[in-house]
Order: structure tokens, then sequence, then C-alpha cells
């Protein structure tokens, strides 16, 4: 069973190589120019002011979180999918059931206007 | 070999835990925390809990962690400032009691004899796959599971109430004028 | 656990929620699409809870009992059913004045309390901790929400983040406790467990006392007992006062409830182990709210500090252990409930100025201006300080006598005195109703039917318990005694 996550853990050492191969490489060989200007925020031509972490509107964070309850709504539909046949209708019909409370929920986040970008 | 994955992945949780509350810049504490949740992800699949893994890495890793840098940005906190840290009297109080708590636990877990407990019984490997898991929680937990949806329910409808204001717009000799209607 | 559960008896077993669910969700339908009349909003809410209330008594009277494995429907579960939708019920009609003042969004308001109610019933009828802890989780959530209701005041603020922060924190030391205990006894089911515990009784591991201990010190955040009380008075001063009512009453009663069923099904044969640890932390609770109840300047922070202690008198009958013991508390938390129902409306209809305030001197002269709204302050303050002719005082003497009959001699005294403490915070209401002069300014008292009538059923609730507590007690008795331990 775990040997089947050998490639997962490959893959991740191949990303991770080649970044620190890149990063590496790159230092070595690329020149190297200071100057005051290269070091600025490139702006579009603008000088930069104030900081980059910013204030955020609550509405970012009304959107995110609403994005994390149906997320973890849409995870529960992975184990209910693959199992579908098996289950039968008593399966089919509970997940219609939890969809169903959910579509409420969106129905309601969605009258009460908290979709709406303004 | 899966001592050795249990080793290093240990160790990458240890030493990113480590980072996640001694990092001064906080959106840099989330990043760590990013990686910390790999590290478990990792340990949820050496413990045969595959699905789990998954969820971890796509909820916490995915979603959460973007929450997590909006509430950052949104309390605009910069560099935490060391001088308004703890005082030293409630931080030894604090390790003390940690560390209290980790002999205990150490102790406890050392000594139960888990080898007689069921955990022994359990053959199957693939106890923690998504099909394992699915097959369970859509027969016999399929009603305990619709609550899972009314609390969800109960979280949208809580996100709401709390954030939603309602912002009238109206153009008075061609200035668009907003107006916040607050609730109490 | 057998290998298929019929589905059908679950959703027997669940039968309540449901219908209270399937009101709530015909609620919000209404509420989405119908043009918004709040005052026609609450009464239909509180004529369709009341049905709900009617619905399930019948089905107390057709002694449908259902078990399965992670829900059961027993008297017990009828009895904390029926409490719990009357509080909506008293909810609804009391609290209308209020979010007139404040503009809060009612039908949100409205929707989370069916919530949190729904969470308690399934709290109470679960038989698996499992179940359970997804019950208090959706009563929590919706809690911590309602408790920030008001935005724009920074007390609420404050009070609802303490109220989330420690109770996350509460829940995430309940879980804990569960997890070793599925990794202890490979069950998080009852009987299961208590199964377990009588094959293993004379070796339990420290890992066992460890689970244990943290599924306790989960519920003592619940009861807000004395160590781990913080959030409780902030959290009620921050929250919206007819909230804070709904506060002192749901929440407790479902810890109270759920923990005795966890006693008596789970942890028959380890339950004189936690006696100790019961003990100091009812004296504690007993004691330190009285006494900063003493303190308080604001009636509403008052009231705060006084459920702690009531909370207190409660753990004395958890103390006891004895079927008299948990009949009183079952009947304890009715009386109570209510009366502070009561008190936290005539508190914020008396509160004409600023949400901050809620002072003792508001209450001048109020005998003389509005006499019955004082006669209704006066009998909900002399039923919790457990005088007499009121249902308050029979619910304290029934756990002070229970615990006079298991020899905690120790703690009846300590009762007896702490509760003749309360009472002199308890008169100063009365004191300042009936014997301070009118001040020459005084606003008039907005209110209206819903209010009166809430105020004359619960007031008439105390009264009736009073009359006749002993045929309540034998009501409640036979709801402990026939919970439903796998048949």
């Amino acid at each position: 069973m775990l040997s089947e996550y050998l490639p997962v853990v490959i893959q991740l050492l191949i990303a991770i190589g080649f970044a620190a191969f890149v990063l590496i490489v790159t230092h070595i060989l690329g020149p190297k120019r200071y100057d005051p200007i290269k070091h600025d925020t490139y702006e579009c031509g603008v000088d930069y002011y104030g900081n980059a972490q910013r204030k955020f509107a609550i509405k970012f964070y009304i959107i995110s979180v609403l994005f994390v309850l149906f997320d973890v709504e849409v995870i529960f539909l992975y184990p209910w999918a693959i199992n579908l046949v098996d289950l039968g209708w008593q399966g089919f019909w509970g997940m219609f059931v939890f969809l169903g409370i959910l579509t409420f929920a969106i129905l309601f986040a969605w009258k009460k206007g908290a979709l709406e970008w303004e | 070999m899966i001592k050795i994955a249990f080793i290093i992945l240990s160790l990458i949780s240890i030493f990113s835990a480590l980072m996640v509350i001694s990092r001064k810049n906080p959106v840099a504490s989330v990043l760590w925390l990013v990686f910390h949740f790999f590290g478990i992800a990792g340990l949820y699949v050496l413990l045969g809990a595959h699905f789990l893994a998954a969820v971890q890495i796509i909820v916490y890793a995915g979603a959460i962690m973007v929450l997590f840098l909006f509430v950052v940005m949104m309390l605009n906190l910069n560099l935490v400032n060391n001088e308004k840290r703890g005082k030293i009297i409630g931080k030894s109080i604090g390790a003390v009691v940690s560390g209290l708590v980790l002999v205990l636990f150490t102790y406890s877990i050392r000594t139960t004899k888990w080898n007689e407990l069921f955990f022994n019984q359990v053959t199957d490997q693939e106890w923690g796959t998504a099909v394992k898991l699915g097959s369970l929680l859509f027969s016999n937990w399929l009603v305990p599971f619709q609550i899972v949806g009314i609390l969800l329910f109960a979280a949208v409808i809580g996100v709401v109430a709390l954030m939603k204001r309602k912002i009238t717009r109206k153009v008075e000799n061609g200035i668009v004028i907003t107006q916040e209607e607050d609730v109490a | 656990m057998n290998s298929t559960i019929d589905i059908l008896d679950q959703v027997n077993a669940n039968l309540p929620t449901i219908i209270l669910l399937s009101f709530a969700l015909l609620m919000l339908l209404i509420d989405l699409f119908l043009p918004k009349r709040n005052h026609l909003f609450r009464s239909l809410l509180a004529i369709g809870s009341l049905c709900i209330v009617y619905l399930v008594v019948k089905l107390l009277l057709q002694e449908k009992t259902v078990y399965t494995y992670f829900f059961s429907l027993d008297s017990f579960s009828y009895f904390f059913h029926i409490l719990f939708i009357t509080v909506l019920v008293f909810t609804f009609l009391l609290s209308g004045p209020y979010f007139e003042r404040t503009k809060i969004k009612f039908p949100e308001t409205s929707l989370l309390l069916f919530f949190s109610t729904a969470g308690a019933m399934i709290m109470i009828s679960a038989n698996d901790l499992i179940v359970m802890f997804l019950g208090l989780e959706l009563m929590s959530i919706c809690l911590y929400v309602l408790a920030g209701m008001l935005r724009k005041r920074v007390q609420s603020n404050e009070g609802a983040l303490k109220y989330f922060l420690l109770g996350a924190f509460s829940s995430g030391f309940l879980l804990y406790g569960i997890t070793l205990f599925y990794g202890i006894t490979g069950s998080t089911n009852y009987s299961e467990v208590n199964q377990w515990i009588s094959q293993t009784s004379n070796k339990l591991s420290l890992t066992f006392w460890i689970g244990a201990g943290l599924i306790l010190i989960g519920f003592f955040f619940k009861f807000a007992s004395v160590p781990f009380h913080f959030w409780s008075p902030d959290a009620y001063e921050g929250a919206p006062t007819p909230i804070t009512a709904f506060f002192s009453a749901t929440p407790k009663a479902a810890a109270f409830g759920t923990f005795i069923k966890i006693l008596i099904v789970a942890f028959p044969l380890v339950v004189s182990d936690f006696e100790l640890i019961l003990k100091i932390i009812a004296i504690a609770t007993m004691g330190i709210g009285n006494f900063v109840a003493l303190q308080q300047k604001s009636v509403k922070r008052m009231l705060a500090y006084s459920s702690i202690s009531h909370a207190g008198y409660l753990m004395v009958a958890l103390v006891v252990k004895s079927n008299l013991g948990y009949s009183s508390i079952l009947l304890y938390l009715i009386v109570y409930s209510v009366t502070n129902l009561g008190a936290f409306t005539i508190a914020y209809l008396v509160n004409r100025k600023n949400e901050g305030s809620y002072s003792y001197e508001d209450y001048n002269g109020l005998a003389t201006k509005y006499p019955v709204l004082a006669m209704f302050m006066a009998l909900f303050m002399i039923s919790l300080a457990g005088i007499p002719p009121t249902g308050g005082f029979f619910v304290k003497y029934y756990i002070f006598y229970s615990a006079l009959k298991a020899d905690q001699l120790l703690l009846a005294i300590l009762m007896a005195l702490f509760s003749a403490i309360s009472v002199y915070y308890y008169l100063k209401v009365i004191v300042h109703m009936y014997m301070k002069p009118l001040p020459d300014s005084y606003e008039t008292i907005k209110s209206d039917t819903h209010v009166t009538m809430g105020l004359i059923f619960s007031s008439l609730i105390i009264i009736i318990i009073g009359v006749a507590p002993s045929f309540w007690l034998t009501l409640t008795n036979r709801s402990v005694s026939n919970i439903l331990i796998n048949p």
C-alpha cells in the first residue's frame, strides 16, 4: 500500500531538486550587476509607497470562508463517487439529502447578497 | 523503511512547527504552516489514513491557509513587536506546564499496553482509503453524516449574518453615493 | 458494531429534530421569498415552535421509544427536547422589542437559534461520543455567531471572540479525550465504552484517565464551572440580552443533560472516581460565582455570575450521583431556564439607555410606575434566590436533600450558605424596585403583547412547579430512570 506513494515521493524530490538546481545554477553562472534602481520594487514606472501587505476588504473574507465550507462539502463527494455502485440507492439518497441541505445554504447566501461584489 | 520515512516526516513537522511560532513576519509563519501540514499529511499516510491525508492537503493546505492569509492581511499585522511579547514569568509558566503535559502524555503512551488493545485486531491494510471510508460513511454513518451538512449550513448562515453589510448605491448629480446600512 | 444499521430507525430516533429543522427551513424560505414583516414573522415562529412542542409531546404520550447505535429516543431525550423547544418559544416571544430597538437582523438570528436548538437535541439523543460532538459543535458554532450579533459594540466583539476561542479550545480538549478513548477502547459508543470498562475495570491505564479527564474538562468549559468560567461573563454581557437568556438556558441544559447521560450509560463503573474533582469544582464554582456576583454593578453581569453559581449548585447534584440528584437537576434546569429568560427580558426592557449600562438604578421606583412588571421581576428574583413559594426553592431544596441523603454534609452546608449569600444580590433588585423613589425624568417602557404573554407563561411555570413540586419530580425521575441502555 505504502509503495504506491513512491511516485509521489519521487515527484516531490524532482520538483524540489529542480527548483534548488535552477536557483543554485543561476546564482553561480549569472552575471552580478548591482545598482539601486534594480533593487527597487517594480511598479510600472510609478514610485512605490506603503507596505506590500495592505488591509483587505472583508468581502474577500466572506468569499473565502464560503469557499472553505463548500470545499469541505465537495470533499465528501469523493468517497461517495467511488462507492456509488456498491452503495446503491441508499447512498444515492443520502448524498441527495446532504447536497439538498447545502443547496439551501447556497440559496440563503445568494439571496442575502453574500455573493455580490460591491 | 517506514521508520526512516516516519523520522523524516516528524522532523519536517517539528521543524516547520518551530518555524511557525518563531517567525516575526506572520505571512512567513503561515507559509511555514503549509509546510507543516504537508508533513502531517505524510504522517497520516504512514498511519494508513490515506483519505485523511488527501483531505489534509486539499482542505487545510489549500483552502484554510488561504483563509489564514486573508486574516493576517485583514488584520494588517506586519512585524510582531518583540517588546510587546509576554513577560518571562508567563513564558516560563507556559513552558513548565507544556513540559509537564508532554511528560504525562509520553509516560501514559509508553505505559499503555497497546498491543493488547483493539488496534492489534485491525488486519485490514486498506481501512483508511476513500473506498473503505465511503462505504462506512454512507451506510452506517449516513444519519450522523447529515448532521455535518447541517453544521456547514449553520456556518454559512453565521458567515452571512456576521459579515454581510447592506450597501445601497444611488446616483445623485452624476456622482455615485454608496451608503452602508449597518445594523446594530 | 453490527454490520448494517437500519437507517429508518435512526431517522425515527431523530424525529423531533427533523421536524424542528424542516420548520426552520420553511421559515428560511418564507424569509427569503416573502416580504418582510418582522412582527408577523416572530409570531409565526413562536406559533410554529409551539406546534413542534405539541408534536413532540404527542410522540411522548405514544411512548414511542427507539434505540439505535447512534441515537436513542427515550423519555430522557423527550424531556430535553421539550425543554429546548420551550426555551425557543420563549426566546421568540420575549425578544421582540429588543430586536426592534437594536435593529439586529432577526431572520438570521432566528435560524441560528433553531440550529443551535437542533444541535442541543442531537447532543442529548446521541449514544455515541462522535455524534454527541457533532451536535455540540452545531450548537456552539451558532452560539459563537449569536454572541457577536451586535457588531458595532466592542464588548460584544470581545465577548464573542473570547467565547469562540475558549469554546474552540474546550471542543479541542473534548475531541482529544474522545480520540484517546477510541484509541483505548476501540469504540466511541457509550454502551461499548461501558462494556470495555467492565471487562478491564481493575487495570485501567493512565491513558484512559487522561482521556476521561479531557472529556471532563471539555464539559466543565461548557458548564462554565470555575477554573474554566472566564469566557462566560464577557460572552453573556456582550451578547444581545435575549440571546444571553438563551445562553443561560439551552447550552447549559444540553451540557448537563449530556453529561448525566454519559455518566449513567458510559461511566457507571468509574463515576465514583470522579467524585473528588467534581466536588472541588462544585465548591469553587458556587463560591466564586456568588462572591463575584455580589460586587457587580450591572444587572446583566450579576445575572451572568449568578448563572455560574447555579452551575455550581447543579454540580452538587452531579456529585451525589443518585437518581434523585439527577432528576432534581432536570427539574432545576426547567425552573432555572424559564426564570432566567424572564429576568433577562425585564432587564433589557428596563434598560432604556445605552446597551452597556444595565444599572441597578434603572429599577428605582419601578413598582410605582409599572407594578405588574415589578411583580414579575420580583417573582423571578425570588425564584432565583430560592425563596419558598416559588419553583426555585423546591428545586434547590431537592438538590440539598439529595446531597444530605448521600452523606455529602459539607457540600449541603456550603450550598445552603452560598445560596443565603446570593439572596443579597437578588433582593437588591427588589429593594431598588420597591423602596427607592421614582426618578424625576422617566422614559416609558416599550413592551408588546408577545412579551406580556411570555412573562405570564414563564411565571405560571415557576408557580406551578412551586405548587406541586413532587409531581414534577416524579416526572423527571421517570425520565432519568428510563434512559435506554442497549436493550
